[in-house]
């Protein structure tokens, strides 16, 4: 990205050395002419510079978004679709081609093309010594690069490949059409990492649900019975933060959390304690900062597990 | 104190300038303003080339003026070029440091990150600090190796000892809105946790969540100790964040995968020892009373479980994710399945369980799984 500046940099450079030169022998007009000139010069020098700082500033914040929507794909679909559009616009380039990798043999799961029209190619086999055998060994291999023969006809200029691995192994390939240079090239890098990350993530979400229908098949088939809740546990979302000690509730709010811990919704609350609503969605709001929750559910997840309040036995009974 | 140690050199070589224009330019007003403000180089450029356009009164005063402005625009464009040369080689950075990331095992994570932090992505100082309820604790940190011996003070403080959300009002509202924040040399006091922020000398420093299932799990702090925070360092980081938040999900995933294992088999054992003794074991009366007890149980009536048992795997999953507070876009994300999806699951649960909003439903579970433990 700065590479194509550097020509037009040189020029420049040249043309101030020569002004700076041309002033130590001018004097009177034509050296107050010179210094304006090498103003417009230096000028001209510092928007380049400012440029190539805009430049690396688009490069980062793309890469941020292509990282953060492959973090945020929530299915093998959304996560293909988006990671074949998310490399294409890290690095501006036309098409991109994931393949998946099965025992040598690759199998194209996923495409971008900036035409539109265009089918899946065909499987290919990974022939040694090919750009693709180089890459799922080393990792990439760089622009411009003849793919194999049945993806010849979509990259008629070359491409660079690189390899997703999931841990150490090798799982897909991905083939990208743009002149590339190293900061594309390491932009391209980091996505691919994402990817086998993403890959990861999914796949143990796909072995955890595995696991918990395994062992209710399992618990219904010992017995004949549906009901195999006492074996399996519930998956727990994100962390389950240890309880945190009740934190210098007032009476009042003690009193509002006990029946929040019942499940009842506020014009309940309000009834029960005769306040208006509003006044209990601002005792609400107190109680979640002050526990450090974000909504009912998770206050009534953490709260049943450990401290069941005395605002339960001091509740008045209408 | 702190913004002039940083802009040592700067401010060197605006003073030398500026006490040069004096001697040639004599007390020009809009100079000796430049003297009053913090030095800035620049500020500096821009006078020199305003007085270079208008034209100076002694035209072979131009030469020196000139020579001036070339030393400041140079100074300017080194300092330009370090930054781009720094943010480019922050996006080789990352891909070794998301890589290392991946391999780094759940426990490890926090020192992997700060130590690719200034590692591989070349910043001042990093911190990772884990965010738990109301507080947050820093666990790891690391310093650039330049800066090796001169930040002891401030390693030593982080021991994991836990912070109040409410002695930090930025990180607070990091946790809240699950959003970045960057302070600068004009504000870098203003509402920071200063026990640390004194320890780590910082003029200018970034923090950023680490966001699993939309609550912020951790922060990660960094700095480039002589420098100021730039837009890039944002995305950089951010990316690096994703990168933990799926390390830190897959951690967690596999430690679930192991903990039910580890927990089927001992059942299996228990299961098959008392299944051997009930085969091999002489029959005596006790047996006789046991199993009366048992159909008695079996008979007795408890509504909260039986409704619970009535839903569907599936949807015992999702009650089970909504009961710890999860949102559904949360769910979606964490079961792989869509949003509507989520929506008829729930639907069809709050049917079942006959509530009407989520927080009935959390109560409900809260309280079949505290009836079914106590009775188990």
């Amino acid at each position: 990205m700065t590479g194509g500046d550097r020509p037009a940099g040189d020029e420049l450079d040249r043309a101030i050395a020569e002004t700076m030169t041309g002033m130590r022998r001018a004097s009177g007009d034509e050296l107050a002419a010179l210094g304006v000139e090498l103003v417009d010069l230096l000028d001209r020098r510092q928007t380049m510079q400012d440029q190539a700082i805009a430049d690396v500033r688009r490069t980062t914040s793309r890469l941020d978004l292509a990282v953060r929507a492959l973090g945020g794909a929530a299915s093998r679909k959304e996560l293909l679709q988006r990671a074949c559009l998310a490399l294409a616009q890290v690095c501006s380039a036309e098409r991109v081609v994931l393949s998946g990798i099965y025992a040598g043999h690759a199998v194209p799961i996923a495409m971008h093309d900036a035409g539109g029209d265009v089918a899946l190619p065909s499987e290919f086999d990974v022939v040694p010594e090919s750009g693709e055998a180089r890459a799922l060994r080393s990792g990439y291999v760089r622009w411009p690069t003849e793919p194999v023969a049945e993806l010849r006809s979509m990259f008629p200029a070359g491409c660079s490949i690189h390899a997703v691995r999931i841990d150490a192994s090798p799982a897909a390939l991905l083939h990208v059409d743009a002149e590339i240079d190293t900061v594309r090239h390491d932009s391209i890098a980091v996505c691919a990492e994402m990817l086998g990350a993403c890959f990861r993530r999914l796949g143990l979400v796909a072995r955890r649900s595995r696991q918990l229908e395994l062992l209710r098949a399992s618990a219904r088939s010992w017995t004949g019975d549906w009901d195999a809740a006492a074996l399996v546990d519930p998956p727990a979302v994100g962390a389950r933060p240890a309880p945190q000690p009740v934190e210098s509730l007032t009476d009042r709010e003690t009193e509002v959390l006990g029946l929040i811990l019942t499940g009842a919704s506020n014009s309940v609350i309000a009834t029960e304690l005769v306040i208006t609503v509003d006044t209990v969605k601002s005792h609400v709001k107190r109680i979640l900062r002050k526990l450090g929750a974000t909504n009912r559910s998770e206050l009534i997840a953490r709260h049943t597990d450990v401290t069941v309040t005395p605002a339960r036995n001091r509740r008045p009974s209408p | 104190v702190v913004v002039q140690r940083v802009a040592e050199s700067e401010a060197r070589a605006v003073e030398t300038a500026v006490v040069q224009l004096r001697e040639l330019l004599g007390p020009d007003p809009d100079l000796l303003r430049l003297l009053d403000l913090p030095p800035d180089l620049s500020l500096l450029r821009d006078y020199l080339t305003r007085t270079l356009r208008a034209g100076l009164a002694s035209a072979e005063h131009t030469r020196d003026v000139a020579v001036v402005l070339e030393r400041v625009d140079s100074a300017i464009r080194d300092r330009l070029a370090r930054r781009i040369a720094a943010s480019t080689g922050q996006v080789g950075g990352l891909s070794r440091a998301v890589r290392a990331i991946g391999n780094a095992n759940g426990a490890r994570l926090s020192e992997v990150v700060t130590r690719e932090l200034c590692g591989a992505l070349g910043y001042g100082k990093a911190m990772f600090s884990l965010v738990s309820g109301s507080s947050w604790a820093p666990v790891a940190v690391s310093v650039h190796p330049r800066l090796a011996g001169e930040f002891d003070p401030f390693i030593a403080a982080v021991d994991g000892h836990r912070i109040s959300l409410w002695d930090a009002p930025r990180e607070a509202e990091l946790v809240r809105r699950r959003r970045p924040y960057a302070v600068d040399r004009s504000d870098v006091y203003r509402h920071t946790y200063l026990p640390l922020l004194n320890l780590t000398r910082s003029i200018s420093y970034l923090a950023v969540p680490v966001v699993v299932g939309e609550r912020a799990v951790a922060i990660m702090h960094v700095d480039r100790h002589d420098s100021d925070i730039a837009d890039e360092d944002f995305h950089v980081v951010g990316a690096l964040a994703e990168a933990c938040a799926l390390a830190t999900e897959s951690a967690r995933l596999r430690d679930q995968i192991a903990r039910q294992n580890q927990r089927a088999e001992s059942e299996l054992e228990r299961l098959a020892l008392a299944l051997r003794d009930l085969e091999r074991s002489d029959v005596t009366l006790d047996d006789v009373a046991e199993h009366a007890v048992d159909a008695e149980c079996a008979s007795g009536e408890s509504p909260g479980p039986e409704r619970a048992t009535t839903l569907s795997a599936r949807e015992r999953d999702v009650l089970a994710l909504i009961a710890t507070g999860a949102s559904n876009a949360a769910i979606s994300h964490r079961l792989c399945i869509s949003d509507g999806t989520v929506k008829s699951h729930l639907q069809r649960i709050f049917k079942k369980l006959g509530v009407t909003t989520r927080a009935e439903a959390a109560a409900r579970y809260a309280g079949y799984r505290t009836s079914t433990s106590v009775s188990a």
